[in-house]
């Protein structure tokens, strides 16, 4: 039972994966990344990583599939009916992947791995990475969330429809062309004077000629 | 089930899709969901290795997995808003529209 279980998820990982990158509809797409996170998260499960299951489901299919979904419709017009997503060098795409593919699949199956014997029940691991991250991996984990934060203070600043530099160099240009108002207004005075000043000059040519 | 082969050939299948949507899609939002697929296949294979070649008591491959989950949420978190950017300066999110640096 739990054979056909596990066969019937890899083949819905595989044909879900497969259609996340081949499917000309981009929504499509992103609803076959849902089936393939899900399916991921099974696997996990079959590899005795409960916590992790939980998080991928969490984090993945509750977040940033949920991002990825909001991408789709921000970066499109509303009004064609179907988000298409074009594909181009796929000869080269297929040749390259097939060939990585296949790298991969003679060395993993040429491979004499070493398994280690009866590693097949155990406690819950939530303890033990709670144990972890506390303890040895510290370090790494006050970091990452520092990175966390960072990242995504700078993408809600990024994404915003205007910020603020933008409205300091408005007003810069906007004092700019005050100013240069200014100089063209002073260039037309001082054309205007000369102009009056050789029309005096004039007048006093004919006063001398008179 | 009890097989790390299986779960190793999984894996090189989702990077070796992931590769094909980065090199051929056009739109970036198809591309990030081919890194997703990359770092999924790389998360598959930490975990199948912590649970077939580690002891019992030691989770260091389910602590990396952690580690690329939170890395994988900032980066389409960042990837999004520079895509949202691009559409709105270029108004297409096709990564052959972007090609004003080119000469």
């Amino acid at each position: 039972m739990g054979e056909f279980i596990f066969l019937g998820l890899c083949a819905l990982i595989a044909s879900s994966a497969i259609w996340v990158v081949v499917s000309p509809n981009l929504v499509h797409s992103a609803v076959s990344l849902l089936i393939t996170l899900f399916g991921v998260a099974g696997l996990y499960v079959f590899l005795y990583a409960d916590f992790l299951a939980a998080t991928q489901v969490v984090i993945y299919v509750g977040g940033i599939l949920v991002l990825i979904i909001f991408g789709v419709m921000l970066t499109n017009k509303i009004d064609k009916p179907v988000i298409a997503s074009d594909s181009s060098n796929k000869i080269i795409g297929v040749l390259v992947s097939g060939f990585i593919f296949s790298i991969l699949s003679i060395v993993i199956l040429q491979t004499d791995w070493q398994i280690l014997p009866n590693n097949t029940e155990g406690p819950s691991t939530v303890e033990l990475i709670g144990r972890l991250i506390l303890g040895k991996y510290l370090l790494p984990f006050e970091l990452i969330s520092i990175l966390l934060l960072a990242a995504l203070t700078g993408s809600a600043l990024l994404a915003r429809k205007k910020n603020i530099s933008d409205d300091l160099e408005e007003n810069v240009e906007s004092l700019n062309l005050e100013n240069d108002n200014d100089d063209i207004d002073e260039n037309t005075i001082d054309s205007e004077e000369e102009n009056q000043s050789s029309d005096d000059q004039e007048s006093k040519e004919e006063d001398s000629n008179g | 089930m009890d097989n790390l082969q299986i779960y190793l050939l999984l894996s090189s299948l989702l990077f070796s899709l992931g590769i094909y949507a980065v090199i051929s899609r056009q739109n970036a939002v198809a591309i990030l969901m081919g890194i997703e697929l990359i770092l999924n296949s790389a998360n598959i294979n930490f975990i199948a290795f912590n649970r077939f070649t580690s002891n019992l008591h030691q989770l260091d491959g389910h602590i990396f997995t952690i580690f690329i989950i939170v890395l994988a949420a900032a980066e389409a978190a960042v990837a999004l808003a520079i895509i949202i950017n691009l559409f709105k300066n270029i108004g297409s999110v096709n990564v052959d529209d972007a090609s004003e640096l080119k000469g």
